[in-house]
């Protein structure tokens, strides 16, 4: 015959123990720490709040603000072709000038301090 | 001690100037109940504690969402579970699976008790700590606090046959782990 386990045995009996009073003690000292919980969620959504403000106006700043990026633009567009000039374009340049252009060029270059 | 029905307590609470006496008397009456069902669940008094504060404190700020078409202490259940719930899936990011979880329960149990327990509760408490997380909930629910399928459906979020079908399991694997004693 098959054995059947009764629950009787055990009934609602628990293994385990509650420190002294705690669920006694279990209202003051919940009251006693809610106030300073409010008070934390409070501190940390303002926390939360100004940190997105803050987020939101930076971004702003560097994406709306065309007059910066503008002023990026121009001046890398002001350097990057000289950048790819070589050596036979620069005899091309040098070969359009009249000779008087290049007569003001070797003044200044001779009275460049940093060439001599 | 005589606790007052729900419907004072909710009408107390409705109202600006008796709502901390409303839930004053909401706390004196269910801590107890509470407490047990958060232990049964997590194990440890420490947890447990923690849990506690998270339930009452999330029902004493949320209260003005309670349905009254729902009963205070499926709602209060439903806050507790959950928080435990919350304890499980994070104790589970740190041990990886949810058997390591049960493996983590098991051992806090003997660690909790006292030699002095009796050793057919103790092994009883491990069967529950066996079962999968549903059933494992379906069972304290139904086995400890009496609680009907409905409110366990209720509490659990779902259906009524799915509590019958999960409580018919969980008590046919307890009893076979206890007939292997």
């Amino acid at each position: 015959m098959k054995k059947d386990f009764d629950f009787e045995q055990v009934g609602k009996r628990l293994p385990y123990k509650a420190p002294d009073s705690y669920v006694e003690n279990f209202k003051p000292n919940f009251l006693r720490h809610t106030p300073h919980r409010n008070n934390k969620i409070t501190i940390r959504l303002f926390v939360y709040a100004a940190a997105s403000v803050a987020l939101l106006i930076i971004s702003s700043l560097i994406v709306l603000n065309p007059g910066k990026r503008q002023n990026f633009l121009s001046s890398q567009q002001e350097t990057e072709p000289f950048a790819n000039i070589n050596s036979a374009d620069f005899n091309d340049i040098i070969k359009s000038f009249t000779d008087e252009e290049l007569t003001t060029l070797s003044v200044i270059l001779d009275s460049d301090m940093f060439e001599n | 001690m005589q606790h007052p029905k729900d419907e004072y307590i909710l009408s107390l609470i409705g109202d600006e100037k008796t709502k901390e006496r409303g839930l004053s008397l909401l706390i004196d009456k269910y801590k107890e109940r509470i407490y047990w069902h958060i232990r049964r669940l997590v194990v440890s008094h420490e947890d447990a504690q923690d849990v506690m504060q998270e339930t009452f404190f999330n029902a004493c700020r949320y209260i003005d969402r309670f349905e009254s078409e729902s009963r205070l202490y499926t709602w209060l259940y439903r806050i507790a579970t959950n928080e435990c719930i919350r304890v499980f899936r994070k104790n589970k990011l740190i041990f990886t699976s949810y058997d390591s979880v049960k493996e983590e329960l098991i051992n806090k149990l003997y660690y909790e008790t006292s030699d002095e327990s009796d050793k057919i509760v103790l092994k009883f408490q491990e069967a529950i700590l066996h079962l999968p997380k549903k059933q494992r909930l379906v069972f304290n629910l139904r086995y400890y606090d009496e609680m009907s399928y409905e409110d366990i459906s209720k509490v659990l979020n779902i259906s009524t046959s799915s509590s019958k079908t999960n409580y018919h399991y969980a008590s046919e694997k307890v009893k076979n782990y206890m007939l292997k004693l």
